[in-house]
């Protein structure tokens, strides 16, 4: 039976592991010792690991060090050991591992993994950030009444463009510091396809409040697909930099969405009650082109304008 | 012209000497710190004790019965409590009466007729109070094209003289001292409105939950005869872009017109046309009401291209607010109702239509209103008006003329 060992970091990230083929295994900064530890605090002859022949349970022992032994942060001179129990000695921790427990099975490789390689082409990326680019000068063109130049909008637009790809580089870094791939074309292009889509939205949310006028409800539904989106996008974001269980990921991209979603609809819940000498009624007008329904007529608008009255009358009691 | 001046003169004199017992300061006193919070002029009209003077100066008090009283000060230093008898708002009165009479009272006849266009007159009161003082001035006829209707005197009315009788060269009221449109130029009350107010001569004082609702019925009466005259008359229309909208929808309606085309560099052409009456009711220094503002303003966007000129569109139309001022404590927040309307002309507007409610004044609402047609890729037409202390059966049958009165060429 053989003895498995794993070095550990100090965060019990497994750095290296051991395999000895034998029922005993001295630890120690002896050149001797069948695991050597450059560790200052670790002596010559430190300890011993080995299989008890009758039990053929692990042990432990202290031979004399200078420090001690931990196992799972208590001292001890001699020890039955489990699996996954950690040993520190000096400055050096070990875990034990028992090769007779099965291991959990393989996390199924999810298809998604494959779908989103498509992400991952630099020519992608680029042709998006141009789309997105030409997007922003043609809304700023849009949304003036002064002569426009390009040559004057370019910086400011690419500032922005700058801001939004603060996110893909965010996810970049922090998977490369978890020493994963960093993925940054595949978190730019999905970025960029986020942004792109959001203002698809929001020109057809336009379109419908236009055409239908839709009552309170609408921004119900407002909500529910802009929280969906926010989610999709973070979880996506998380799945693209990090391995992680699905559950763990659900949780992050909920919780984010949540932070994210909260304060904007809190602020806007808690201002309608403050006194305003400006009413509030939405300005759009869109040209004759997406003007789709039919209009009413005189008549019928003074008749609702009649029951806007009585609204207007119970605004007082409170 | 020396003569004449040196005759003006003596007749202020006497006048002063004559009628200075039935002049008075009127003080409005803070009960809290005991002193006087704001002043005003006052007159007396009878022995029985009653005074003239304006609805602007013992306002706080008809606000806040509980936290001011009203006092009067004489030429002799004398001082004395008031009761609050009858006022009118509309035309700024308050009649007021003296709670302890002394042995000896003086009063100011009251003119029958107002004099000759200008004919000389003289204001009396007590500016920045700093003690009686006669103005002569010319009475130059009731102020043109006006719905409140005021006398034009030119003569300089200051602050602290609101209040203050206006009197002819026998010393009789015609008019009383209300505001001051820059130099020289002041406005009274006229004769008429005075003496519809000494109707309530006799009657008893008002106990302080009657103000509001007597200001109430003031109000109500006076924006069913506004609107009345408003909604009876067939309105005169004028050509604007290529719109027909109504202009002068009647004489006492003041327009005024403007352009862009001026600036050389403006990508769009912009037409405006802006009504309003001269005239609020004030009610307190934070709350105005009784005005009727109308603006059309077209926009040819020339070149734009239609998504840059509905983009400007809507920019246009956004943040519209109300025409008078109004504190939290006075109105409700406004609300509001928009859809796509069409006319009786075949003209489609998106159409919003906002209210808001008086809290203290029952049946009494701010209207505000804003259109803009639908039916050009690079033009339109904004439509406007808000309207101030008005019931809902005017405000409808307002709202429903002006919607129907625009059409195209």
């Amino acid at each position: 039976m053989a003895i498995v060992l794993e070095l550990l970091s100090r965060k019990n990230i497994p750095l290296k592991h051991y395999k000895f083929e034998q029922d005993y295994v001295c630890v120690g900064r002896d050149f001797n010792n069948d695991l050597r530890l450059d560790d200052p605090y670790v002596c010559p002859s430190h300890m011993l690991v080995a299989i008890d022949p009758e039990t053929g349970k692990l042990m432990v022992n202290d031979c004399q060090s200078t420090n001690g032994i931990k196992v799972n942060n208590k001292f001890v001179r001699q020890a039955t050991l489990n699996s996954h129990d950690i040993i520190k000695i000096g400055r050096t921790r070990l875990r034990i591992i028992d090769t007779k427990v099965p291991l959990a099975e393989a996390i199924p490789l999810s298809e998604l993994e494959d779908n989103l390689s498509w992400l991952n082409q630099s020519f992608l990326a680029i042709c998006l950030s141009f789309f997105c680019l030409s997007f922003l000068l043609l809304s700023k063109h849009l949304g003036s009444v002064q002569e426009f130049s390009l040559i004057k909008s370019l910086p400011s637009e690419l500032g922005q463009l700058a801001v939004f790809c603060l996110w893909p580089l965010t996810f970049a870094i922090l998977a490369k510091v978890v020493k994963k791939e960093s993925h940054i074309v595949s978190q730019f292009s999905l970025t960029l396809l986020v942004i792109l889509l959001v203002n698809g939205l929001i020109l057809l949310q336009k379109i419908a409040i236009f055409n239908i006028n839709p009552g309170t409800w609408f921004t119900w539904i407002e909500l529910v697909i802009f929280a969906t989106l926010v989610a999709s996008f973070i979880w996506l974001s998380l799945f693209i930099a990090f391995h992680q269980t699905n559950h763990r990921r659900n949780i992050i991209a909920c919780s984010i969405t949540f932070m994210i979603l909260a304060p904007i609809y809190a602020l806007g819940f808690l201002n309608t009650d403050e006194f305003s000498p400006r009413p509030h009624y939405n300005p759009l007008l869109l040209p004759p082109t997406y003007n789709i329904t039919s209009a009413s007529q005189t008549d019928k608008f003074i008749v609702h304008a009649n029951s806007l009255f009585t609204q207007v009358d119970k605004l007082k009691v409170k | 012209m020396f003569c004449s001046l040196a005759h003006s003169q003596q007749i202020a004199q006497n006048l002063f000497g004559q009628y200075r017992t039935a002049l008075y300061q009127i003080k409005i006193i803070e009960l809290e710190s005991g002193n006087k919070s704001s002043i005003g002029s006052g007159f007396q009209i009878d022995i029985s004790g009653n005074i003239v003077t304006n609805y602007h100066v013992v306002s706080k008090y008809v606000y806040n019965p509980d936290k001011f009283r009203i006092e009067y000060l004489a030429h002799d230093g004398s001082q004395g409590q008031l009761q609050l008898v009858d006022v009118d708002v509309v035309n700024d009165l308050a009649l007021v009466r003296k709670v302890d009479l002394s042995e000896q009272e003086n009063a100011f006849p009251i003119a029958q007729t107002l004099p000759l266009q200008g004919s000389d007159i003289y204001s009396l009161g007590n500016p920045h109070d700093l003690g009686m003082i006669v103005v002569p001035g010319t009475f130059n006829g009731l102020k043109k094209s006006s719905f409140y209707q005021r006398i034009h005197f030119t003569g300089s009315i200051n602050p602290g003289m609101s209040g203050g009788p206006v009197v002819n060269k026998n010393g009789e009221v015609m008019g009383v001292n209300v505001a001051t449109a820059g130099n020289q130029i002041g406005f009274l009350i006229p004769l008429e409105k005075i003496q519809a107010l000494l109707k309530s001569q006799d009657a008893q004082v008002l106990k302080s939950e009657q103000f509001k609702p007597r200001i109430q019925t003031q109000l109500l009466a006076n924006q069913n005869k506004l609107f009345s005259l408003l909604n009876n008359q067939t309105w005169q229309t004028t050509e604007l872009g290529d719109a027909i909208i109504p202009s002068k929808i009647t004489d006492f309606i003041s327009c005024w017109g403007g352009s862009n085309t001026s600036d050389k560099e403006a990508l769009y052409l912009s037409v405006e046309n802006r009504c309003q009456l001269d005239e609020q009711i004030y009610l307190h220094h934070e709350l105005r009401t009784g005005g009727v503002e109308v603006e059309f303003e077209w926009l040819d966007g020339k070149s734009l291209g239609e998504h840059r000129f509905y983009n400007f569109y809507s920019q246009s139309i956004t943040g519209a607010g109300a025409g008078n001022n109004a504190t939290k404590t006075d109105v409700t927040n406004f609300i509001c109702e928009q859809d796509k309307v069409t006319n009786i002309n075949v003209v489609t507007n998106k159409t919003v239509m906002c209210l808001r409610a008086y809290k203290d004044f029952e049946k009494l609402y701010d209207v505000l209103f804003v259109a803009a047609t639908l039916d050009h890729s690079q033009q339109g037409l904004i439509s406007h008006f808000t309207l101030a202390g008005v019931s809902k059966e005017s405000a409808l049958v307002f709202t429903q003329k002006f919607m129907d009165a625009i059409a195209w060429q």
